[in-house]
């Protein structure tokens, strides 16, 4: 994005206000992405954030070749991983974990129904956790995003094909988790 | 089409990513099988759930958050925890404060704040100022928002017009300077400065110090820096602050500090020879850009500096005592270790080397002897691992991200005898991964016994669909402190991954442990092996590699070209095996590594960067130098004498292919080479 290049010059350029405003601009996705990348809302936030400040702080290597966000979301990613295994122990999906109530209601949507699709997302989310991390991160990239495989293929840096046979992969896995779900929703 | 139908097709058919002819034969292909219209409604529905997930929107002072982390790390190096924490208990709390201010960089800087302050005192009660407090503060040329509120804090809580100005005064330093150094008087130019005007980064003292095994920590990478501690129980360490400075940059900024998440120290270099890795801090930002402030981490610095640290509390204006720094304990006894021999008593082999490093069923010391492999290189390990590198010592470093290929293409390939390329071979070879037979290197694939956990060999089956491409291995021999630039720089690199693999040596026969990851291993080739979604060797409990980038090598080291099908393919692959208790048939070699300096021979110096900008892949910045240690010096026992072995492609080879293009895992082998035979009486070469 044109933009995105004005502010990273700004940034460069030593006004602050301007690397905020890209902040702005894709932390929701971003945001978004890590949440179903990590599992957690609490370590969404703190991937995220460091993934920005990294950003911010070697904002002059970034070379301008790919667009910002995926150089951004490459950050991220290795941020997540990292931190992954330095929690090897823990469990990094625990979906537990996840605050109630943060999700959006639907509206006209009673609190059974709204109970029953948290039990949904959850356990869409657990499937999810349960993927590769490089399986998540195409499958999220994919139907979180919507990226297309090239822009998947540049941000994971693997080939198209790579792309395709994971994802499938990773959507066959998902399949066998979510089964009933799925009958579910195609019998709804 | 004729190629057989392949289901992945039908996800890219949903997706619309194939072309006119490939979406032709797939509805051919839908509407004649009945399974396969099943599973399109599948994954259609799977498509369709997936979608339907709810968005997670960020806190809503998130950017603002944000950009109070990074000016405070900009500025100070210092780790902020409070903007991470929701009430979590951030791991690298536990470490933050006292460590952080126990380290030398900030006692150093603390006196100066400390003189200031003494100095600015004595303006307010002297001297009349020109300003009433309240608009000393408000004048206060752009202090971040974190000191900013402190300011404004203090103004209105307090009232205390001392401390206020005093603090206001404080920050128009910490403000000024970090301005300064970020942005520099080209800043106001709106440039940025070439070079970070206050220049070095401390080396903490790391061998003098007592340091314990610490949770690793992620340093050092914009990527990953200093991300949360893991909180070990046995380790308290006091990670090292700052770093080195890549003095020999040229230009690349080092590193950004990595003490904005945390640090911590690697266990002691006390407790052997494969230990003693400092963690922690960082290399500091330097060279244009951004990055600036003070760099280094957080860290205790272990029986530093004299006089007495002192912190600014932001509150109360007050400068207090820190806590002083306590050394570690000294570990068990039946634990110490000679740093020299690289022992490590008291362990077992299979204690040590049976499962990953992270393994809850290694007994709490051997985890933490292993907690520091898979660290990311930090300055201070990286001058560790560097002093304990040894004619008999190796150092072996995994290199993994998206961009890491880069750092073998365009690194010439050497005509280097086959003595060092074997050697390393052989290491690798000890643990039972890549075989020799009839002096060639063999696939796994082409191996006669192919089965699960046979001694780490079987990665799996290479099929076309499923190849088994090894790591790529690079050996890096060099002076130590031309290692010790290499790994900076490599560490350098916010996109890649350098971790310390092991230390590898060969008197002790100690087998070559590589630590695996659990996200190296491809679950595919987790189910096809074992069938049962284990990310290890149920045998020996070594995880196999990861499908990796990269071209097999060839029996002389070089790297076949991915259109030459002519060669066997011969991949050096690397995996971690449990020592050999009693095997000598597993345990083949007692003798030293054959391959010294004498043996090697020289090349002519590679060029620094590659000659031909588009045989680099199109993400790789200049080619670090890292593995690219040039020698014009043709006398094989040259002590200087560097030379590379890519044991990947040629000079100026062409992007890779798209196999290699695939995320990289790279071994890096360093040895040290012996400086040079000073002429004289008492000239003598030998090992560090």
């Amino acid at each position: 994005m044109n933009g995105d290049a004005q502010l990273i010059d700004d940034t460069l350029a030593g006004n602050r206000a301007a690397f905020g405003e890209l902040v702005r601009r894709y932390e929701g996705r971003l945001f978004n992405t890590l949440v179903h990348m990590v599992g957690s809302r609490e370590e969404a936030e703190d991937v995220s954030q460091e993934a920005f400040v990294q950003a911010f702080l070697k904002l002059d290597t970034f070379r301008g070749r790919s667009a910002f966000y995926t150089w951004l979301y490459r950050i991220a990613f290795n941020v997540s991983v990292s931190r992954k295994r330095r929690r090897r122990a823990e469990v990094s999906m625990d979906l537990h974990r996840e605050r109630t109530g943060e999700e959006p209601e639907e509206a006209g949507e009673g609190p059974g129904e709204r109970i029953l699709r948290e039990e949904q997302v959850q356990q869409v989310r657990g499937a999810i956790g349960d993927l590769h991390d490089e399986h998540r991160a195409i499958v999220v990239l994919r139907e979180i995003e919507g990226c297309d495989y090239e822009t998947i293929a540049e941000i994971l840096d693997v080939p198209v094909g790579t792309v395709r046979s994971r994802l499938h992969r990773a959507r066959l896995q998902l399949r066998d988790q979510l089964k009933e779900l799925l009958q579910e929703n195609v019998t709804e | 089409m004729t190629a057989p139908f392949s289901d992945e097709l039908l996800s890219a058919y949903l997706d619309g990513e194939l072309n006119a002819e490939e979406q032709a034969y797939v509805e051919v292909q839908l509407r004649e099988r009945v399974e396969l219209r099943r599973l399109c409604d599948e994954l259609r529905a799977l498509r369709a759930t997936l979608r339907a997930m709810p968005v997670s929107r960020p806190p809503e002072n998130f950017a603002e958050r944000v950009m109070r982390q990074a000016e405070r790390q900009m500025l100070t190096g210092s780790p902020t925890t409070t903007d991470l924490t929701s009430g979590d208990s951030e791991p690298a709390a536990g470490l933050s404060v006292s460590r952080f201010l126990a380290s030398r960089r900030w006692r150093i800087g603390l006196g100066v704040v400390a003189g200031l302050a003494a100095c600015a005192l004595a303006m307010v009660f002297l001297m009349p100022p020109f300003l009433s407090t309240t608009e000393r503060v408000a004048s206060a040329p752009e202090p971040t928002m974190g000191d900013a509120e402190t300011t404004a804090e203090l103004a209105q809580d307090r009232g205390d017009v001392a401390k206020v100005a005093k603090l206001s005064e404080l920050n128009e330093k910490y403000v000024m300077r970090g301005r300064n150094q970020a942005f520099g008087a080209a800043g106001a130019a709106g440039a940025p400065p070439k070079t970070d005007p206050t220049g070095e980064i401390e080396m903490l003292p790391s061998a003098a110090e007592e340091s314990r095994p610490a949770a690793p920590v992620v340093a050092d990478e914009s990527t990953a820096v200093g991300t949360s501690v893991e909180r070990h129980p046995k380790r308290e360490q006091e990670g090292v602050v700052g770093g080195r400075r890549d003095e020999s940059s040229s230009g690349e900024p080092a590193m950004s500090s990595g003490s904005g998440f945390g640090s911590a120290a690697p266990p002691s270099i006390r407790r052997g020879g494969i230990r003693g890795m400092g963690g922690g801090g960082s290399i500091r930002p330097v060279g244009p850009g951004m990055s600036g402030g003070f760099g280094g981490g957080m860290g205790g610095m272990g029986g530093g500096a004299g006089g007495v640290p002192r912190s600014l509390e932001p509150k109360s204006g007050q400068l207090t005592d820190m806590p002083a720094y306590a050394p570690a304990a000294t570990p068990p006894a039946d634990m110490a270790v000679d740093v020299k021999t690289k022992s490590v008593e008291g362990l077992e082999p299979s204690e040590i080397a049976a499962t990953d490093a992270m393994s809850k069923t290694l007994p709490s010391d051997a985890q933490a002897e292993m907690a520091w492999l898979g660290t990311r290189l930090t300055a201070e390990s990286i001058e560790q691992c560097t002093a304990q590198l040894d004619q008999s010592h190796f150092l072996l470093v995994r290199v993994s991200g998206p961009e890491a290929v880069d750092l073998i293409a365009g690194v010439p390939h050497s005509t280097m005898g086959k003595t060092l390329a074997a050697d390393a071979l052989k290491l690798f070879a000890e643990t039972g991964v890549a075989v020799k037979e009839e002096g060639k290197l063999r696939n796994a694939a082409e191996m006669p016994e192919q089965k699960p956990g046979g001694g780490g060999r079987a990665v799996g089956q290479a099929t076309q669909e499923n190849p088994v491409t090894p790591p790529q291995v690079l050996i890096v021999e060099g002076s130590a402190d031309r290692i010790r630039d290499s790994l900076a720089q490599l560490a350098a690199r916010p996109e890649i991954s350098v971790e310390l693999a092991s230390i590898i040596d060969s008197q002790t026969d100690r087998r070559l442990r590589i630590l695996r990851f659990e996200d190296d291993l491809p679950q595919e080739r987790v189910a096809d092996n074992y069938g049962e979604g284990q990310s290890k060797n149920s045998e020996d409990g070594i995880s196999v590699p990861r499908e990796h980038s990269g071209r097999p090598m060839q029996a002389d080291g070089r790297v076949r070209e991915a259109k030459d099908d002519s060669v066997a393919k011969a991949p050096a692959q690397v995996a971690g095996k449990p020592a050999d208790k009693a095997d000598p048939a597993r345990d083949p070699s007692r003798e030293k590594l054959k391959g010294t300096a004498q043996d090697a021979v020289a090349l002519p110096a590679p060029p620094a960067q590659p000659q031909d900008p588009a045989a680099v892949s199109k993400s790789a910045p200049a080619i670090p130098a890292a593995p690219a240690v040039p020698s014009v010096d043709k006398a094989p026992s040259a002590g200087t004498a560097a030379m590379v072995e890519s044991a990947n492609r040629p000079n100026g080879a062409s992007v890779p292919s798209e196999v290699a293009k695939e995320r990289a895992v790279i071994y890096i082998l360093y040895r040290l080479l012996p400086e040079p035979a000073v002429p004289g009486p008492a000239g003598e070469s030998g090992d560090r």
